[in-house]
């Protein structure tokens, strides 16, 4: 560390106190340990990255240079957009269609996440502590069942009540992924507030629901956010129930990829399309990396 | 208005833990009233079930005559103010003190001449739009006792409201706690765990211990005649000091002050003297082994033999009980 | 004075409905019983409705018929391929999220983008990710991970021609889509670690490998089994990403159950091969717990 930084008046001028501390592992000196650091940390980033290269270059590169190449090259001999145009302006292309309609089914499981999980992370964090571990158990187990197993009789049920392939009933379904993470989250938010609140607002006149949703509720709001954005994230990545319950004639996007890559459709035309329908998520993800490490995971895993 | 507080026969339980045996307790209206004990004692869970936000297993509990065991804290009108003050975060200062009335449908206009009535009265009125986050610890007291005050509750429950401060502002506030008291004339019950607080605020002190009063009186007169070895160890700046009662096998209590230095039947040996201010404080063994604490004028040397007497003293039997005219609480057999 | 109560016996019992007496109990509970109805509904019965349907036939109510046609069919092997991925993806996920983890525990430069990277194929969806793969790992002899090969002049690989190949291609492909959740779980884990620690055992003169095995791993240990749990069971039911890149050959339960189910044959042999793997979850679950509640 430089003697200037060290040095810096704590009173002195803003930018000068809001530079960060020099960090530490940064010397002038290579050590055999950084050089190893960086070796370790460039050679997995290579590999993370190299599949986002690939996506992009089958997205924005002509097929015979990509998936019909014998020898497909690495770097981009030329340019193309009709993949993508293609897949948003053909007159049967699917893709739009179905991305409205895993938008909507993604809105239901984050809203139906917050309309039950909200509720029960309330109940487990104020049930007496050995009930509430084994209810939280149950919602683990809840996350773990294997998603085919648990389709197959779901969708006889669903085609009996006339909701097959309906955005409900296949919200309904993914719900089983993302309820178990979103109490995990709001359980470790609830337990972060004081608990007297709750009583407070009580003796001040409230009745426990309006001291719930009026005075704890407000104060979760940055773990409800990120609840909704986890659970609209986990459906619209979610594939096994989506296949499963869907109708092969109007299915959400993950299922319409799948069928364009595996039987019917155009793979590129599919991947161009999903290049482009994936950027918001990857905005999400890095926006949603402040939620997903903090204590409210901490204590959701605790349980 | 202010309100009687009766308990009959409360109990309640945590498991197998009776945090509440079987306690019954009169406050008079007007009166500040001191709950004492030691943390665990089961203090907090009395006063919350009198604010209803635990239940009782058993008993009845009256406020003004009228039973409110089983009503939801927000039907009781008895407000309370916790040991954090559970401050609404989200809420500047003057939201939190309106929110009752807002609970109750308020209108507006008559909120805003209320809350400015109690901030006036409190000192709090520059810091109304403050964050709660943003003011100190002696100021977040006020507002929670801003907020009691507001509603014109017919009872105020106070868990250990002034043990967050620190040493030189609790001080001032207990002062200004009592005075505020008196200027209301409403009925408070105060928990704490702190003699001096109950010695200073209360009009009454109750001792609880294993989940019954032990005693209830005057803080002097508990201070005075513990009814037992337990009371009497626990209220006061230092345990009693306990001499063997050659007569029936019980004990002698006494307290440092009681003592005359210089000649009588008593005497110790000085283990150690440290001089604090003008007098030397004493420890030091008797002829049996017992420690004693004393205080003299004279610093005494290790080893010397210091005789004395005794102006007052109490008697109290095999099993920690006052034999002079006590009463103890009745408590069954253990099983 | 209006109280009447004043004599000895048995206290006053509060007259009161169960309710008013249990309120404060009782009331959390109320919320609870939502999602107590919604999974009781949505996960168990339906478990439960895979096992009978896997002993019925649309003529018979109760036979093992089902299962001996898919025991017939090979279904030892399609347990043996399904565990082995599941073994060899949490092996690569873990040691890949604790190298991550471990770096990401201390202070660098671009720290914040490589934290980024890590987490990056979160937001790429299985199905894509699973599709682009079959793209770098071909079984044809071309592919992106062959052309990075003869940019280093070395001869094309067939990945997919051997089983354990074709699994072990199928493993790598999805513990580069699943890592980041792993690391998510250790970094948060490592948060938890006092700094001290490490001061204390550097003083003690541990080097790095000995603080990660006498720090680290110790507290870690409830954030593993976590991750364990939910990434275990998770590979068990791995689907799609393995269907696009080896179809149904090497043969996964998950990968015939759809097949099956698809196959015109009726729910009935689909639900057999569904129930096996739910009883494999059931095994690893019970397991996880035991060794979780052994701590
Ligand atoms: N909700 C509860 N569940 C179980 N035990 C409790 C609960 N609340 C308090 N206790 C236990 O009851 C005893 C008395 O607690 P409390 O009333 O807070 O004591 P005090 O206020 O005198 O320190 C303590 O041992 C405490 O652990
Ligand atoms: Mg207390």
């Amino acid at each position: 560390m430089t003697p200037a930084a060290g040095a810096a008046p704590s009173g002195g001028p803003a930018a000068a106190r809001d530079r960060p501390p020099a960090p530490v592992a940064v010397r002038r000196r290579w050590t055999g340990s950084t050089i190893g650091l960086y070796a370790a940390i460039v050679a997995i980033s290579a590999f993370l990255l190299f599949p986002v290269y690939v996506i992009f270059l089958m997205a924005f590169l002509p097929d015979n240079d990509t998936i019909y190449s014998p020898r497909p090259p690495l770097i981009p001999p030329t340019f193309t957009l009709s993949n993508l145009t293609q897949a948003l302006t053909s007159a049967n292309s699917p893709f739009l269609p179905s991305m409205y309609f895993s938008l909507e089914i993604a809105f239901l499981v984050g809203a139906i996440a917050l309309l039950i999980g909200i509720p029960t992370a309330y109940g487990l964090s104020r049930l007496a502590p050995r009930l509430a571990y084994g209810l939280t158990t149950v919602m683990f187990i809840v996350n773990m069942l294997p998603s085919i197993t648990i389709a197959l009789p779901i969708s006889v049920q669903f085609i009996k009540a006339g909701l097959y392939g309906s955005a409900i009933s296949i919200a309904l379904a993914q719900e089983l992924l993302a309820l178990p993470v979103t109490v995990f989250l709001l359980v470790g938010a609830f337990h972060a507030l004081p608990p007297d609140l709750e009583n407070q607002a009580r003796v001040d006149g409230a009745s426990r629901p309006q001291a719930i949703f009026g005075n704890l509720v407000p104060l979760i709001r940055p773990a409800i956010v990120a609840s909704f954005l986890l659970a609209w994230m986990l459906s619209w990545d979610e594939s096994t129930f989506a296949l499963i319950l869907s109708n092969p004639v109007h299915s959400p996007l993950a299922v319409e990829i799948f069928y364009s890559v595996t039987s019917r459709g155009n793979a590129v035309y599919a991947v161009a399309f999903s290049f482009i329908a994936t950027v918001p998520v990857l905005i999400l993800v890095v926006f949603l990396q402040r939620y997903l490490k903090g204590e409210d995971l901490a204590v959701g895993v605790r349980g | 208005m202010t309100a009687k507080l009766e308990l009959f026969r409360v109990s309640k339980r945590f498991g197998d833990r009776l945090v509440a045996d079987d306690v019954s307790l009169t406050v008079d209206a007007g009166e500040f009233f001191v709950i004492l004990g030691p943390s665990g004692e089961g203090k907090s869970t009395l006063l919350r079930m009198v604010a209803g936000i635990e239940t009782v297993d058993a008993g009845l509990i009256y406020v003004d005559g009228v039973d409110i065991t089983n009503l939801p804290p927000n039907k009781r009108n008895v407000a309370m103010v916790f040991q954090n003050y559970a401050l609404y975060p989200n809420m500047n200062v003057y939201q939190n003190i309106a929110f009752p009335l807002k609970m109750q449908y308020f209108p507006r206009e008559e909120i805003e001449p209320k809350v400015h009535e109690v901030a006036q009265t409190l000192g709090i009125t520059e810091i109304l739009d403050r964050r709660v986050g943003q003011i100190s610890g002696g100021q977040q007291q006020r507002v929670a006792l801003a907020r009691a005050i507001v509603r014109n509750p017919s009872l105020f429950l106070l868990d250990e409201p002034l043990s967050n401060l620190d040493a030189r502002v609790r001080f001032s506030a207990r002062a200004e706690l009592k005075k505020l008291q008196r200027d209301l004339g409403q009925t408070f019950v105060f928990v704490t765990h702190d003699q001096k607080e109950a010695e200073s605020l209360s009009d009454r002190t109750g001792v609880l211990h294993l989940g019954r009063f032990e005693q209830i009186g005057v803080f002097h007169d508990i201070y005075e005649r513990p009814v037992s070895r337990w009371v009497g160890d626990f209220v006061g700046d230092y345990p009693m000091n306990y001499l063997p009662d050659a007569s029936d096998g019980g004990e002698i209590g006494f307290r440092t002050e009681w003592v005359d230095v210089g000649a009588g039947p008593y005497s110790i040996v000085v283990e150690v003297a440290e001089r604090q201010g003008e007098l030397v404080s004493v420890l030091g063994r008797d002829p049996t082994g017992r420690r004693i604490f004393l205080t003299t004028l004279k610093q005494p040397a290790i080893g010397d033999t210091i005789r004395f007497d005794l102006r007052q003293k109490l008697r109290f039997g095999p099993d920690g009980a006052r034999l002079d005219g006590a009463q103890l609480p009745s408590r069954p057999a253990p099983s | 004075m209006s109280v009447a109560y004043r004599g000895g016996g048995t206290p006053p019992a509060p007259v009161a409905s169960f309710w008013q007496r249990h309120r404060e109990q009782l009331f959390p509970l109320l919320f609870v019983i939502p999602a107590i109805v919604y999974v009781g509904y949505f996960a168990f019965y339906p478990a439960v409705d895979a096992v009978v349907l896997s002993f019925q036939t649309p003529i018979q109510s109760f036979t093992l018929f089902n299962y001996e046609f898919n025991v017939n069919q090979g279904m030892y092997t399609w347990i043996s391929n399904t565990l082995w991925v599941t073994l060899g993806a949490l092996a690569l996920q873990f040691g890949l999220a604790l190298a991550i983890a471990s770096i990401l525990a201390r202070q660098f430069r671009g720290r914040t983008i490589f934290a980024t990277i890590a987490i990056l194929p979160i937001g790429i969806a299985t199905v894509v990710a699973g599709y682009t793969w079959s793209q770098i790992l071909p079984g044809t002899g071309g592919g992106y991970a062959n052309s990075v090969l003869a940019s280093f002049g070395w001869a094309p690989v067939y990945w997919l021609n051997t089983v354990p190949g074709a699994l072990a291609a199928v493993v790598v492909a999805d513990s580069w889509k699943n890592t980041a959740l792993v690391v998510i779980i250790l970094v948060a884990g490592y948060a938890t670690i006092p700094k001290s620690l490490y001061q204390a055992a550097a003083i003690d003169g541990a080097g790095p490998l000995r603080q990660f095995r006498y720090v680290t791993l110790p507290g870690l240990r409830s954030f593993i089994v976590i991750a364990l749990l939910i990434r275990g069971a998770q590979e068990v039911n791995i689907f799609q990403l393995a269907y696009e890149m080896i179809g149904s050959y090497p043969q996964l339960l998950t990968v015939q159950i759809y097949e099956l189910w698809g196959s015109g044959e009726g729910i009935y042999l689909a639900a057999s091969a569904a129930s096996v793997l739910l009883g494999i979850i059931a095994i690893f679950i019970v397991a996880v717990l035991a060794l979780g509640a052994r701590r």
